[in-house]
């Protein structure tokens, strides 16, 4: 990488195995899920990096291991070159006070029964300096600053509405000023008119106060809209990372390009380049040798079979994993 | 005679807090064989209108209040369940988001499609059997003559949603509603779904009602395009006009606040408010809180359906100066 910085947040070769047990009737021991499976990628700071791909793909397990909620298998998670499973009570606190999470769906990760200023305020708790009305002033800061006003630190969840709630999500995130905010599916549970207010509340936050993103998307207008980064990822791998620009302009990867295919027309006229995978019931999902794509890639060739293909950089910060290359 | 006209709906809610107009004048048609998108946000009405097409609508609460809903030129308001009953699945089928609300999980997924057939065909043995390999390899499951043994947890969630299309489709309906059909599946199999239910529409003739929160579905399925907001249609258009130059406020705006994927914007129009649900009943029009557009008459007027050309209408009094700057817009683009 020319960017001589160090990052702010590394993902080494991370691993996460689930055990998953046969029947037990079933013949042929308990094989692993790899959920994620040696995925590595650097976020700088203030800038926004996405993670895109179907479901079972990995993206949610590995945003799960960088908030430090799941153990890697192998691996690590750095923070400020740091590895974050072997920090100190200190050490910890601070990553926890650092690095924040805004989830899919607002309704599920509030507490019904905790007022707007007590959600927001519960993460301030890490730091024990912070008096009750100190932690109380920057819960109405940080909920001015997401477009709500000091009134509403009084109400409970249900007086607001889906868009409320997630303004009500990210003021929680951003109370202990964090630098990294880890978004899951951050808009898709709202109503389309409400999307376009989170995405420009997110970025506008961004470039105040230089927070960075891992942001994890299925649509891809969103994730254009939104990154400077991103990287594809099928059945716990990377297949390609690039700066967002010169992945949607210059998609490498087949899958990437197929993901890119199938998503719905931004006009009744638009022509897409048509990249078909085959029936996913074909897929493999515990591929011992060779590429996991290979049985339902268009392009698939014998040696697709045989070589996992290698992380190549393909163009300046464009990589891929395929043997097309 | 279209197959399908729905003339002034009135569905209402009735609630603690009073009644809800989820459905507050809806009118639209749908010809035989052709495709009609309707789009809006949660709260516009779209699910209550396809619940009340099919008198699926959950009582006691909700009741149709007014208006007519003709199939075939004959009111489905009046029919006996008795009767709805021959017409659901026989004549309109429905797929609804998520496939397991529909299918059964303690019965086999050939026993479910052939007790479609059964019912609505009288089909028996072999013939019924054959005719439950046919539907699943129309659907293109994968060899349906063993996986009809399977149960619906052995399916993953696209495939549900084939084998929920296949009881749907299983006894030559002529009208399929989709409710969100798509909006669960990941973005490979939602492609592959859509490509079904066009080939279907084709084989069959099945005229196509999508209810989507998605105008790339429309941009993807549908002939024609009804936009509802508050439980009223604010625009109706064919849908390339649609796309080339709205004319609601609304419709615009929606389309402006959405991220394209062929090209960054840097920075989105972000519609401001929310939507305000059918409890309140505004003197003028529902949007004019949220419009850019609006005047001291939009708030105190209802606004009144204004035809632009001859195929299309917008329920807005400066209807006719938001279609005009699409079009001025569309060919400074061109330029």
């Amino acid at each position: 990488m020319s960017a001589p910085a160090a990052p702010l947040l590394r993902v080494d070769d991370l691993n996460v195995r689930f055990a998953a047990r046969r029947g037990l009737f079933q013949r042929g021991g308990n094989a692993d899920v790899k959920a994620v499976d040696g995925v590595s990628f650097d976020v700088m700071a203030g800038e926004t990096f996405s993670v895109v791909g179907e479901s079972g793909c990995g993206k949610t397990t590995t945003a799960r291991a960088i908030l430090g909620v799941q153990k890697p298998t192998s691996g690590a998670v750095l923070w400020r070159g740091r590895d974050i499973a072997g920090l100190d009570a200190a050490g910890r606190r601070a990553f926890r006070a650092g690095v924040q999470a805004v989830f899919q769906d607002p309704n599920a990760s509030m507490n019904p029964r905790l007022r707007v200023a007590d959600f927001i305020a519960e993460p301030l708790l890490l730091n024990v300096d912070l008096s009750a009305a100190e932690r109380r002033d920057r819960a109405r800061v940080a909920l001015e600053q997401v477009g709500l006003r000091a009134d509403d630190l009084r109400g409970f969840p249900h007086e607001f509405s889906g868009g409320q709630r997630q303004r009500i999500a990210i003021a929680r995130a951003i109370a202990s000023s964090p630098e990294l905010i880890v978004l899951d599916e951050p808009v898709s549970s709202l109503d389309v008119s409400i999307r376009a207010q989170i995405m420009n509340l997110l970025k506008a936050l961004r470039d105040e106060r230089g927070y960075s993103y891992v942001f994890i998307a299925h649509h891809l207008g969103t994730v254009r809209y939104m990154s400077q980064m991103v990287g594809v990822m099928y059945l716990g791998r990377l297949m390609e990372l690039a700066e967002s620009e010169e992945l949607f302009e210059r998609p490498s990867h087949p899958y990437t390009r197929a993901l890119f295919s199938a998503a719905l027309p931004d006009h009744p006229d638009d022509t897409r380049e048509e990249v078909l995978l085959k029936d996913d019931s074909v897929a493999a999902p515990r591929v011992e040798q060779g590429c996991r794509l290979r049985a339902r890639c268009p392009f698939a060739m014998p040696v697709c079979g045989e070589i996992e293909p290698p992380w190549k950089e393909i163009a300046p910060r464009h990589f891929a994993a395929c043997h097309l290359n | 005679m279209a197959l399908l006209e729905i003339d002034n709906l009135q569905t209402h809610l009735t609630t603690r807090r009073g009644v809800n107009r989820a459905v507050d004048g809806v009118s639209f048609t749908l010809e035989r064989g052709a495709s009609l998108g309707v789009v809006g946000e949660s709260g516009s009405g779209k699910s209550m209108t396809a619940l009340s097409i099919m008198g699926l609508l959950p009582r006691p609460h909700a009741r149709v209040a007014g208006g007519d809903i003709r199939f075939e030129g004959e009111s489905l308001l009046g029919k006996t369940e008795r009767q709805m009953r021959r017409i659901r699945g026989g004549e309109i089928a429905l797929i609804p988001q998520d496939p397991m609300t529909s299918l059964n999980p303690v019965f086999s997924v050939g026993w479910q499609v052939g007790e479609a057939v059964g019912l609505h065909q009288g089909l028996r043995g072999k013939a019924r059997l054959d005719r439950v390999i046919e539907s699943l390899r129309r659907v293109e499951v994968t060899a349906p003559e063993t996986r009809l043994r399977d149960y619906p947890h052995q399916f993953s969630g696209g495939m549900r949603q084939r084998v929920v299309g296949a009881i749907a489709v299983a006894c030559g309906p002529k009208l399929l509603i989709a409710d969100e059909a798509t909006t669960a599946l990941d973005a490979t199999i939602q492609a592959r779904y859509l490509a079904l239910l066009r080939e279907l529409r084709r084989e069959l003739g099945l005229a196509l009602l999508f209810i989507t929160h998605d105008f790339g579905v429309v941009a993807r399925m549908c002939d024609n395009v009804v936009v509802m907001y508050a439980g009223r249609v604010v625009e109706r258009a064919p849908t390339r006009a649609i796309f080339n130059s709205p004319a609601h406020p609304y419709t615009a705006a929606l389309m402006r606040s959405s991220p394209r994927l062929d090209r960054r914007a840097d920075r989105l129009y972000a519609i401001p408010g929310a939507a305000a649900g059918g409890f309140a009943r505004p003197a003028g029009c529902s949007f004019a809180p949220r419009c850019e557009l609006a005047q001291p008459r939009c708030h105190a007027e209802k606004p009144p359906l204004v035809a632009i050309g001859e195929d299309r209408a917008s329920e807005c009094w400066r209807a006719e100066e938001v279609f005009q700057s699409g079009v001025d817009n569309a060919a400074r683009v061109a330029l």
